[in-house]
């Protein structure tokens, strides 16, 4: 009786449990996909909703607009110095965690290594402001201190190097996330392999780089792409700490969104950004999912 | 003198009474709750009361004030206006602002405050020779100096830019250690501050007019030779060592502080500072000038640079019947006695001169700055307040890039020209 | 060899106590200079504090950090909840049921996962000012909820796939309804799956900021990370008391993190999935 009561209603009920997550994803995710698609597509203020249909002008203004190739060379150097920076950097900081160091003090150090991972970046950010204060901050006193100079325009008021301090700090809190990532890519290698390596006369240096490696090479790529998307996706770092200043000299593609759309109220031309955005969070985005479905 | 005193409270007190016996004959109909917008901290502290003791003078109507940080108040009145549920009356900083808000059809004529302002003050809301708002403070920027540095260094205060020049260097020869002018850029108004007042002084009014409106000619647009030479002025400053390293990665507050603690000789800045000065301890150690004039300028000489914050009315209390109250409650806070209370509360200059009357135990340098704002003639407003969003930004940014030495003031015009020269062709393409 | 093993090891702990050193000192800084009195943050920088100052720590507090905590709580457990919620009952839905457009409606997800709240944000205002929930909790919650459940139903997925279909079977035959299978059987079995989906949003939520930027301007209802921010424009100068929300707001998710760790672990590392 209850077999036949299910199979009834089987033909509804999943309907009916999807369609709250379906009713969700529609409103706030779907149809600002497509709008953002069509309407960069249009001129409109932030207040004024008069469409302007103006096809394909928002996008040449961006090719020639200096803020864009600002925006679009520092989101670049933020993907290559994150896979340059953070995948060695956190694949060895694993790699020791995992084998170099006994089991306790390996769990010591990575509560240490991931904690400011569950920090906010705007508290991780308002922190290093404070530090990296040209006046008084510790920063200049621990560079004056051993007998350097700081830079003489500050270390995030100078237009050259304000992009690399604000790196920085965001490798100085997200390094943790490769390692975590890796460490478990890692513990899952099983321990007779490392035997038969230690047997035929294999180190640390070696092992880790003949057996290891090549069992975690798939872990390496999804955490490579993950690290890729979250350094295309930056916001937070660049709008505590500089603003996108001195004079857009930090500006990424979200703050150029954000200052597009919220300051100077030109949601079209914000538009044209979010979609170039897409394109490349949502292409690297679709390549990381196959791989994870493979590993 | 007391009886004066008294005898205006009553007045006061009775236009009000009135003004509620007339409302009260509309709530039949009327909406009885007056929304009113502005922003928080203690100007918003002050309001909220201000309303509260509106409502106690106006029976049968209710208040209700929502207060926004500075930051999001821009974005939020924008949308504010013109959602289904808009505020009566909105604070809305004056000049360029507050006409946008008359030409987008969210502001109303608010008829007579001759009483209250000066003429020049009534100016920062008047469009089209109709009143849109009304300030109810008014701040002037003043170059604020140490006046014990200025004494035992044998200093007086310039009466030309030249001079102004002058007493950088001699600070500079004689106290390495002493930054002449505290100037944190890490937001570039406090360089537009100069910007707005240089280029009053060096470009000849109807081309500032013109090209500020965007009437002139496309090709004409900001290039007349006084701009360039305004910031040419600031890299003058800073050969001559007027200013601290690291001027774009300080903050303005930062370099508040420094002037505050003694850490620099002079300071440009606002009014509103004044209360900073003084709780962290400079409390009448300082006095101010204006900028001072150029030797052969072109612009009025003897320029003041005003910040006015005010309140408009929305057209939506033709529709909820609370016109009457709206006006009638401006008209409260900007009687001399609440005038008063809020520079008392919020140490902001009001702007109504006659508060003085009420405040006998401010500072004296609070009551000649209230003297000397109040008395402008020449007024310069600044110009992310009057030009175009797009176009103020392009000179935001240079100004960074000035101080920086990443752009020549060539570059910045030019880049300031090309941008007018699109937000006009805009402009045209949609009338 | 004892000795050996721990001598070869030397590299190892150095290499991870310089490392340790980089992660502590700043915020060792942080919780130091919060209680120093205000003169000594700059004249001695690296001296410890002469006398404990908690001052800025009442002024952080009278500056109104509960209201700002509070907001965060109400908004992370709100969609959190809802996420698990919903994200659960879809996730079921789909690895233990048939239906027409199964595979389709499970593809759709995944590819949702890719899309990054900062390349809508615009037409995402927009549609949250038409529905008028521009300041108020929903405003937050709602989108919170909709970028949270990508990831959750492809981890309950993932969870519920392996399920033993006998064992839904045999409590369909002791007539528990399909709601009653998931309550009584499904959701005590899928707790490590839950703790590791609302941990991750739990943070996710906690900490987020563009859109809480755009969404609430009205200071009652700023959540954390909104309220840092404006408590750094109100106190400019304060440093300890900048210090010190900063170190109220940040120290109980470190204390949190040091309690839960394992879960903390297995739902960040769930990112990957």
């Amino acid at each position: 009786m209850s077999r036949v009561y299910f199979r009834r209603n089987n033909q509804v009920l999943p309907y009916l449990f999807l369609t709250p997550a379906l009713v969700f994803l529609a409103l706030f995710m779907a149809y600002p996909l497509t709008e953002t698609v069509v309407k960069s597509f249009y001129a409109y203020d932030l207040t004024s909703r008069v469409l302007n249909l103006v096809g394909i002008s928002n996008y040449i203004e961006l090719v020639h607009d200096p803020m864009f190739q600002t925006a679009a060379k520092n989101a670049i150097l933020f993907v290559i110095f994150s896979v340059l920076v953070q995948i060695p950097l956190g694949t060895v900081l694993a790699a020791v965690l995992d084998r170099g160091v006994t089991s306790n003090a390996s769990l010591t150090f990575r509560t240490i290594i991931f904690s400011p991972l569950v920090l906010s970046i705007v508290a991780v950010g308002l922190l290093w402001q404070l530090i990296l204060d040209p006046l008084v901050g510790l920063a200049s006193a621990v560079v004056k201190a051993v007998g350097l100079h700081p830079p003489p325009l500050g270390w995030l008021g100078d237009p050259k190097i304000a992009i690399y301090v604000i790196m920085a700090i965001a490798f100085w809190q997200y390094i943790g996330f490769v390692t975590l990532l890796m460490f478990a890519g890692l513990q899952r290698i099983p321990e007779e392999l490392y035997q038969a390596a230690t047997l035929d006369g294999a180190g640390p240096i070696t092992s880790f780089w003949y057996v290891s490696l090549p069992m975690v090479q798939n872990a390496l790529i999804v955490t490579s792409l993950l690290t890729m998307i979250g350094a295309l996706r930056v916001f937070d770092f660049v709008y505590i700490l500089t603003g996108g200043g001195p004079a857009n000299a930090t500006q990424v593609p979200a703050t150029m969104i954000y200052k597009e759309a919220f300051f100077l109220g030109r949601m079209g031309y914000a538009n044209a950004v979010s979609v170039l955005l897409l394109l490349a969070t949502v292409g690297l985005g679709f390549v990381q999912i196959r791989f994870s479905r493979h590993s | 003198m007391k009886t004066i005193l008294l005898l205006r409270k009553l007045k006061a007190l009775a236009t009000t009474v009135a003004c509620g016996a007339a409302l009260l004959t509309h709530s039949a109909t009327a909406d009885t709750t007056l929304r009113v917008w502005g922003l928080s901290g203690p100007s918003g502290e002050y309001f909220a009361g201000a309303l509260k003791r509106f409502e106690k003078a106006n029976p049968g109507i209710a208040g209700k004030f929502s207060a926004y940080p500075n930051e999001q108040y821009k974005t939020a009145i924008q949308v504010g206006v013109r959602s289904a549920d808009p505020p009566d009356v909105y604070q809305n900083w004056a000049f360029e602002r507050a006409a946008r808000m008359m030409r987008d059809g969210f502001a109303v004529d608010i008829g007579d405050f001759t009483k209250e302002l000066s003429a020049t003050a009534l100016s920062e809301y008047t469009f089209k020779g109709k009143l849109y708002g009304v300030p109810f403070d008014r701040h002037g920027k003043y170059m604020w100096y140490n006046v014990a540095y200025f004494r035992d260094h044998n200093l007086s205060p310039p009466n030309s830019f030249d001079e102004l020049i002058d007493v950088c260097k001699k600070i500079r020869a004689t106290d390495p250690q002493m930054v002449p002018i505290g100037l944190g850029a890490s937001e570039p108004w406090t360089i537009d501050a100069y910007i707005s007042v240089f280029n009053q002084k060096l470009v000849p009014e109807d081309v500032r007019k013109a090209d500020t409106a965007l009437s002139a000619p496309a090709d004409s647009l900001f290039t007349d030779l006084g701009y360039i030479a305004a910031l040419q002025k600031i890299l003058d400053m800073q050969s001559a060592g007027c200013f601290n390293d690291g001027i774009t990665a300080l903050t303005p507050e930062a370099a508040r502080s420094m002037f505050a603690n003694g850490m620099c000789a002079m300071h440009y800045e606002g009014t509103w500072c004044l209360v900073v000065f003084d709780n962290e301890g400079l409390k009448n150690g300082y006095q101010g000038f204006r900028l001072p004039d150029f030797k052969n300028q072109k612009g009025s000489t003897g320029a003041h640079l005003i910040i006015a914050d005010g309140f408009q009315v929305h057209p939506i209390t033709e529709k909820r019947g609370t016109r009457e109250s709206a006006i009638a409650f401006l008209k409260f806070i900007l009687s001399p006695q609440e005038q008063a209370e809020f520079a008392k509360e919020t140490k902001a200059l009001p702007s109504v001169p006659a508060a003085r009357n009420y405040l006998s135990d401010a500072t004296p340098i609070f009551l000649w700055a209230l003297k000397d704002t109040s008395e402008a003639t020449v007024e310069v407003a600044h110009l992310d307040t009057t030009l175009d969003r797009a176009i103020s930004d392009v000179y935001l940014r240079g100004y960074q890039d000035l101080v920086n030495h990443v752009k020549t003031p060539e570059q910045i015009m030019s880049e300031v020209h090309n941008e007018a020269v699109l937000i006009q062709k805009q402009r045209n393409a949609q009338q | 060899m004892s000795v050996l093993i721990r001598f070869k090891r030397y590299p190892a702990y150095l290499f991870l106590l310089a490392y340790s050193a980089i992660i502590l000192l700043p915020l060792s800084w942080l919780v130091i200079a919060s209680v120093k009195p205000k003169r000594e943050l700059f004249t001695k920088p690296f001296s410890l504090p002469s006398t404990l100052d908690w001052g800025g720590y009442q002024r952080a507090w009278n500056g109104g950090l509960l209201k700002y905590i509070a907001n965060s709580v109400i908004v992370t457990a709100s969609s959190v909840g809802l996420t698990l919620l919903i994200g659960g009952l879809a996730a079921y839905a789909l690895a233990q049921m048939k239906f027409v457009g199964r595979r389709l409606v499970y593809s759709a997800i995944i590819a949702a996962y890719a899309i990054p709240l900062h390349g809508i944000l615009v037409p995402l205002y927009d549609t949250i000012v038409k529905y008028q929930l521009t300041n108020t909790y929903f405003g937050l919650i709602l989108p919170y909820v909709t970028f949270g459940l990508p990831f959750a139903i492809t981890v309950f997925y993932a969870f519920f796939i392996d399920f033993p279909v006998e064992l839904m079977e045999a409590s369909r035959l002791d007539g528990c309804s399909e709601l009653g299978i998931l309550w009584r059987v499904v959701v005590p079995l899928s707790m490590p799956a839950i703790a590791s989906v609302a941990i991750f949003q739990g943070v996710q939520i906690w900490n987020e900021f563009l859109l809480a930027l755009v969404v609430i301007s009205d200071d009652a209802l700023k959540t954390v990370p909104l309220g840092l921010v404006a408590f750094r424009g109100n106190y400019v100068s304060d440093w300890t008391a900048i210090l010190s929300s900063i170190s109220v707001t940040s120290i109980p998710m470190l204390i949190l993190f040091v309690a839960f760790q394992k879960q903390f672990m297995r739902g960040l590392a769930g990112s990957e999935k």
